[in-house]
């Protein structure tokens, strides 16, 4: 009994005992490693933009080896004011000063002891990190295996599992299809493209160390061995080199139009040879709905041919109008800023999203990758290529200047509400019928604009209280837009 | 009975019209045999029915399933300030090629120079143009004669290596004491010329040798000897009131044409306030453009003008009280000629385009007696644009083959094709131990030079000019030099082992020798400014040069001694070609010459009594002296017992263009005296009975007779201001219709042309194809009438065909309210614009050609073939460099569509869309079309007729204005002013 109650008893203590040690053994890492953390801001902050950690000198000497050279009490001070050591004469202070080219080191009279305490403990305890033994080359970019492209497709979409297995896959972020609506998160042939480019990204170190908040959080308990990055890599340069494959709508209106034509020849087939089924009514039904149904779909077919009215074309980068001018409220004329005279609306130089992205570095839903890419262009000098979305035929001549400018027309008329689009869409069909329509029900600026002045048999019925529209003043001649 | 108009000697004669391209045996077949014909050659079988089937469902279907294609949009990664997609840029800049100067406005859209127009704040060309100015943008997409590198040996090499070799064999020649000869055009640029002579200073033994391919040496040695100045004056045709030209085609070719057409025509213009003209008095023996605006013309040999010469100046001297040298008897009787310069003392101009010192010392003693020199003629402001001596390059090739020259440096000359004696230069040149071309596209010298280091094109370089004594402009590059190029002054510098680019040189020596001479802006704004206008004209500065005629007597006794032959062969510069510089300019090779109207060759013309002697017509080839053999043209006017042959033919290595097009006649050149003559007597002209096609515009779209050109005479107008134009008012009583009149509320555009200020020369020809994307279709569719001109300079002759009065008259699309071309359209791809232009829809089109053949004026084309990017046409819309001249703003048209004037409808459109943006109405005369802004006559002023106090109307209300065929009641928005010839007596109606 007497052993059971013991051995009760020291169960319990061990029940009682064990989380607080587990507590306080938590604490302690906490303590140090909040140590090392708090040293490694203040370092980040104060110290990074003169000083390495390794031997390398930047302004000021690098820090590899301090321990030994340096007593603590005399960094302690030293950081705290130099300029006032060198004052004073301190020998090893004028030293240092006239080694390092006579920049003074700014005081840091801001940091406690602690502080201090903190930040030489960290700089002592510094180790760089090693070198990551991997036992694949990690350079390679092109030119792998067939086995290993397919076990990296396998690994992108999920088909096998990791083997530090977790729920994520791949693909379930990263797109393999281009698909008319935006996923802020990069594309397979995204990464492909960013992976491959010189001084592109490096697979192996991002997944182990995520570059943004964003990347961290969604990637969060992915760990991936080497090879199977390895694979991942060699599927990425096969999409690389074979580019996006665009998902395939359903032929739903060529099906019934092979089926209508299939019961319509069948329907005639009976009347004539088979005589299968009794009443003529069914036929003559069935040709009639079969030639009006071909008939509407060759014609609404045939009127759309070469209009790309919908057309959504996913960009080389994730740009929102939405959020630039929607949430964010940038006048379109911002970036578009010719629109109001000439005769292109314009496509904003690289030049012109630097002037925010300068300091606007990471996206809410983005993350950093599709910001980087205006970085990378910049510093590349290779421009960035969008899909242009809305296009004219080279014999109609249209000018923004006349109708943003002159017209005082709303971008959104022709463009729909562009600040709701996450993707731009064109809106109309850019159809000569939407122009001419547009011209006989839009008023011109008659009143206002002094060109109309010479106009005068015009003013006469612009007094009346008609309507002037641009149809009135010939806005519908050919040699408006046709020359 | 009426008097007689005719554009070509079958005309007159009221022969049939046939085409040389046209072959006589389609003639006689209807088009229906053809078809016929064609159909039965090819068996049609169910096989063939069940092909085209197929192929047309193949389309069908391929047109039904195809995607569009992606379309990316490439903005700037860093946009230039100055840059706006879609909206062009002007810069100012300089054109001068070694020939002609003009100060010009490059325009350049989206980085692209599509359109040279001229700079309205020079003095010289105040915003007009030559067609070779308007054709020149042109040659800098020719990607495939222009060098795309530095070449060694043949070879394309690299500019470090060719400059190891060149500063080696330079150094080599200069230490060995053996000369380096430098041979330039007429060099008028300040600064190169400083550079020469930094080079020259490094190399001491340097020799700079200009060559002129057709000089002006003996007017320089003329003003030499006579005025102690070796300059040539500036002319002012403006301010006299008789004007006088020995062979002088001061309209065409002649030393400065833009200015000077533009100065003849301000003395031509004639209205309210302005109610005299001068007149114009021209000798020579082919028909020059100035020739065919004469008031009188006298068509001579060219030996028999020095004894018109002398005897003019007898008749003057006689009546000054100066010393008269023995003549032999004029041909032609020129007292009242004298008699009239004696009137107009000091408002008289004679001038002499023949190339002969004594000559031109005889011209000289005539206007100083005439006391032009300082009036009409003057030396204050000398032209720069012609300096080269013709004895200098002789002695530069005997040096050469003597093997005295080691290095010979070419810079914007083309010897080997354009000097008379190109063997011995050939031969020398192999004695060199180093020859150095600067071309910058294939020629014939550079083709045999051992280096060519390729200069910039001229919109790709920088460069200053001086083409009158204190005048000067910039020239700035308006785009990146497109291949692996360098500035011919660059390499020079460089070879001096000079630092400097040349553009701080330019800029350096501006600051220098300029900024001090003006006090409008502080020297470090002077360049920025100076730059921006283009100009930099300092204020006439007064010289006055005393006349010694100390030479005037042997000059006299050479004028004398001219012996004439039976037949004689003179040479002459055409309108587009010139020395043949700019021969493989597609838009210039098929400009056809205003007179004869022939595109694509050059030929012997001979007159119409010479044709009749040897039984030839034209086409039929000749055989002139011993080796030349020439196709016959007829040229009604041409001297008898003269031929005349254009320059600028026969290339062997220009490119795809100028080779092997027409004949050489450089070769055939000679040096007398101390200059090369560009007459010859030959001793026999035989017909060979060979026949050769000559591609003419003359005979496409004939007019039958019909009252087109409307002329009077200058007493006449003066008695009644609506002479010659009778008609327009009894065409006007008649304008009455049965439908409701069309009213044009907004605007109604319209243009007017005046005949008496128009010469013919053609810049609006050209300008319209550089602005509305014309496309150049070759000889062969040229002499089937398929020219594709916009606008077209109708040629008209009437009276004696030995010596016809000439009328040049600019056609272009009428834009008639009443259009005949409207109403025939199956399509209504023609119809009525409400601001009164007939507006031509290409997408509409479906090419039924209704409308050209109902069209009165003739002035519809048809796209027989797809012009753009199709091989069959090797000009320049088939190439992706040659197609960047394209102007953005005008559709290029596809196959199977009519095509014609728009009176520049882009222009009307972004002038009025600027007025809007700025809020304020259209300026009267703010539109310009291309052929208007081109024009050095100021012939065409395009308006609004709903603004009466346009200057449109002014000429609309003038009593000389006319409709062309206005009687058929199309109501033409085009008038023309009836031509007013400033001639004693009243013209015979023949």
């Amino acid at each position: 009994m007497h052993l059971q109650a013991s051995y009760k008893q020291k169960l319990i203590a061990l029940k009682l005992t064990a989380p607080l040690i587990l507590v306080m053994a938590g604490l302690l890492y906490s303590s140090v490693s909040q140590a090392q953390n708090r040293g490694k801001e203040i370092f980040d902050k104060n110290c990074s933009i003169c000083h390495k950690l390794t031997e390398e000198k930047l302004v000021g000497p690098g820090f590899k080896g301090i321990a030994d050279r340096r007593d603590k009490k005399w960094m302690k001070k030293f950081i705290l004011s130099s300029t006032e050591m060198v004052k004073s004469g301190d020998k090893i202070a004028v030293q240092v000063f006239n080694e390092n080219g006579k920049i003074p080191m700014p005081d840091h009279k801001s940091l406690t002891d602690s502080d201090l305490d903190q930040l030489i403990t960290y700089i002592e305890t510094y180790k760089p990190a090693e070198a990551k033994k991997v036992s694949v080359d990690i350079t390679k970019k092109e030119g792998f295996w067939r086995d290993e492209i397919l076990r990296g497709e396998r690994l992108f979409s999920g088909v096998i599992p990791f083997e530090k297995g977790t729920t994520l896959n791949c693909v379930s972020c990263h797109a393999l299809i281009a698909t008319d609506s935006l996923n802020f998160n990069p594309s397979a042939i995204d990464l492909a493209k960013a992976w491959q480019e010189p001084n592109g990204i490096n697979l192996y170190q991002v997944l182990s160390e995520p570059t943004s908040t964003k990347m961290a959080e969604v990637h969060k308990g992915l760990q991936l061995s080497d090879k199977e990055i390895y694979d991942i890599s060699a599927f990425l340069s096969d999409v690389g080199k074979k580019g996006m494959v665009w998902e395939k709508t359903f032929p739903a209106r060529l099906l019934l139009f092979i089926f209508l034509g299939l019961l319509m020849a069948w329907a005639l087939a009976d009347i004539i040879w088979f005589r299968k089924v009794k009443y003529r009514i069914i036929h003559v039904f069935i040709i009639i709905v079969g030639l009006g149904v071909h008939g509407t779909l060759v014609i609404q077919e045939g009127i759309n041919l070469g209009r790309t009215k919908d057309y959504m074309p996913d960009q080389p980068i994730k740009f929102s109008h939405k959020v630039h001018a929607g949430q964010n409220k940038i006048d379109c004329q911002y970036c578009h800023s010719i629109a109001s005279y000439s005769k292109s609306a314009g496509f904003p130089s690289a030049n012109l999203c630097m002037n925010c992205h300068k300091v606007v570095k990471a996206g809410m839903r983005s993350g950093k990758f599709e910001i980087n890419k205006i970085y990378r262009a910049v510093e590349s000098g290779k421009p960035i290529e969008w899909v242009r979305v809305h296009k004219l035929p080279d014999h109609a001549f249209f000018s923004h200047a006349q109708h943003v400018g002159a017209g005082k027309v709303k971008c959104q008329d022709c463009h729909g509400a562009v600040e709701n689009m996450d993707l731009i869409k064109q809106f109309s069909d850019l159809s000569m019928g939407w122009c001419v329509n547009c011209h006989r029900q839009t008023e011109v600026q008659f009143k206002t604009n002094k060109y109309y002045e010479s106009f005068k048999a015009i003013h006469d019925e612009a007094k009346a209280g008609k309507k002037i529209t641009a149809e009135r003043l010939g806005g519908i001649d050919c040699s408006k837009c046709h020359y | 009975m009426e008097k007689k108009y005719w554009k070509s000697l079958e005309e007159q004669a009221n022969l049939p019209v046939t085409n040389p391209g046209q072959k006589d045996e389609d003639a006689s077949r209807s088009l229906l045999d053809l078809i016929d014909e064609e159909i039965d050659s090819k068996p049609s079988s169910r096989r063939n029915f069940l092909k085209f089937c197929g192929f047309s469902f193949a389309t069908a279907a391929i047109a039904t399933s195809c995607k569009n294609p992606i379309n990316t949009a490439i903005p700037y990664l860093n946009k230039p300030e100055e840059v706006t997609p879609g909206m062009a840029n002007h810069y100012a800049s300089t054109y001068f090629d070694g020939q002609d100067y003009n100060g010009i406005l490059v325009k350049v859209r989206d980085g692209r120079p599509i359109k040279i127009e001229g700079n309205e704040l020079s003095s010289i060309s105040k915003g007009a143009t030559s067609a070779r100015v308007q054709g020149s943008v042109l040659s800098l997409y020719d990607d495939g004669a222009r060098f795309k590198a530095p070449k060694m040996g043949g070879k394309e090499t690299t500019w470090n290596a060719l400059d190891t070799e060149v500063s080696a064999k330079l150094t080599a020649a200069n230490t060995s004491g053996k000369s380096i000869a430098l041979v330039t055009s007429t060099i008028i640029s300040p600064s190169t010329l400083s550079v020469i002579n930094e080079f020259k200073s490094k190399f001491p033994t340097t020799k700079h040798i200009t060559y002129d391919a057709v000089s002006s040496s003996a007017v320089l040695e003329a003003n030499n000897l006579t005025f102690s100045s070796q300059t040539i004056p500036d002319y002012y045709f403006d301010k006299a009131d008789v004007i006088v030209s020995f062979g002088a085609d001061f309209l065409g070719t002649w030393l400065m044409p833009v200015e000077f057409t533009r100065r003849f025509a301000a003395s031509r213009r004639l209205n309210a306030e302005k109610r005299t003209i001068s007149q114009l008095t021209v000798f020579e023996s082919g028909m020059s453009l100035t020739g065919a605006n004469a008031d009188y013309r006298h068509p001579v040999k060219p030996s028999q003008q020095a004894s018109i010469i002398l005897s003019l100046y007898n008749e003057i001297a006689t009546a000054t009280g100066g010393t008269p040298y023995s003549a032999p008897a004029s041909p032609v009787n020129i007292t009242k000629l004298a008699k009239k310069l004696l009137g107009a003392k000091g408002k008289s101009i004679v001038v002499c385009g023949i190339n002969d010192t004594a000559i031109q010392v005889v011209v000289n003693a005539i206007n100083q007696m005439l006391q032009n020199y300082g009036s009409t003629i003057d030396f204050s402001s000398s032209l720069n644009i012609r300096k080269g001596i013709d004895q200098e390059m002789t002695t530069f090739v005997n040096e050469l083959n003597e093997g005295k020259t080691a290095v010979v440096v070419f810079y914007n000359v083309n010897p080997v094709y354009n000097y008379f004696d190109s063997k011995l230069l050939v031969d020398g040149l192999k004695k060199a131990e180093l020859s150095v071309s600067f071309a910058n596209a294939i020629d014939e010298t550079s083709a045999i030079c051992t280096i060519v280091a390729p200069d910039h094109h001229f919109l790709e370089s920088w460069n200053d000019a001086e083409p009158k004594k204190g005048i000067f402009s910039l020239q700035q590059p308006t785009i990146r030099n497109i291949y692996w190029t360098r500035q011919a002054q660059d390499s020079l510098l460089k070879w001096s082992a000079s630092t400097v680019q040349y553009n701080a040189y330019v800029k350096q020596y501006w600051q220098q020798n300029f900024s001090s001479k003006q006090t409008e802006y502080t020297s470090l704004d002077f360049w920025n400014y100076t730059l921006q206008k283009g100009i930099f004209e300092l204020p006439l500065s007064t010289s006055q040069f005393t006349f010694a005629n100390q030479a005037l007597a042997d000059s006299a006794k050479k004028c004398a001694s001219f012996v004439t032959s039976e037949t004689e062969l003179s040479f002459y510069e055409t309108i587009a070609l010139g020395n043949g510089m700019h021969t493989n300019n597609p838009w210039m090779m098929e400009m056809p010459d205003p007179i004869s109207k022939v595109c694509w060759d050059n030929f012997a013309a001979i007159s119409p009594k010479m044709a009749e002697k040897l039984g030839v017509v034209t086409g039929d080839l000749l055989k002139i002296g011993n080796d030349l053999e020439f196709v016959a043209f007829i040229q009604p006017g041409q001297a008898d017992g003269t031929i005349s042959i254009a320059y600028g033919y026969g290339h062997t290595k220009a490119g795809k263009v100028a080779d092997g097009v027409g004949v050489n006649v450089f070769p055939f050149m000679k040096m007398e005296g101390n200059n090369r003559k560009e007459s010859i007597a030959i001793a026999s002209v035989v017909k060979t009975g060979k026949k050769y096609n000559l591609a003419s515009t003359q005979t496409h779209y004939s007019m039958e007779g019909r009252d087109i050109v409307r002329e009077t005479t200058l007493a006449e107008w003066t008695e009644k201001p609506n002479a010659g134009n009778e008609m327009h008012e009894e065409a006007e009583k008649h304008n009455i219709s049965l439908y409701k009149e069309i009213k044009f509320e907004g605007h109604h555009w319209g243009m007017s042309i005046d005949l008496n200020a128009c010469t013919g020369c053609s810049a609006c020809v050209i300008g319209c194809q550089a602005e509305n994307n014309v496309p150049v279709v070759g000889k062969e569719q040229v002499a089937m009438t398929r020219i594709m001109h916009w606008i077209r300079m109708d040629r008209y002759y009437s009276e004696d065909t030995a010596n016809p009065s000439v009328y040049f008259q600019p056609i272009m699309c009428q834009q008639c309210d009443n259009a005949p071309c409207e109403n025939v359209c199956p399509v209504s791809a023609t119809n009525h614009s409400s601001e009164g232009l007939n507006q031509m829809a290409y997408n509409r089109c479906i090419g039924t050609k209704y409308c050209i053949n109902n069209c009165p004026y003739k002035v519809r084309r048809f796209n027989w073939f797809r012009y753009a990017t199709n091989d069959a046409f090797d000009y320049n819309m088939n190439s992706d460099m040659g197609r960047m001249v394209l102007n953005p703003d005008v559709t290029v048209r596809e196959r199977g569509v009519v095509e014609k004037c728009s009176f520049c409808v882009q222009r009307i459109q972004e002038k009025k869309l600027l007025a809007k943006l700025e809020n304020r109405p259209l300026a009267d005369g703010e539109i310009q079309t291309a052929c208007m802004q081109a024009c050095p006559a100021g012939a065409i002023i395009f308006g609004d007729t709903n603004n009466q106090q346009g200057k449109l109307m002014d000429l609309f209300t003038d009593q000389r204005n006319y409709n062309l065929i206005e009687e058929i009641h199309t109501l033409p928005s085009v008038g023309y002013l009836t031509k007013v010839r400033n001639r004693d007596k009243e013209i015979k109606k023949v």
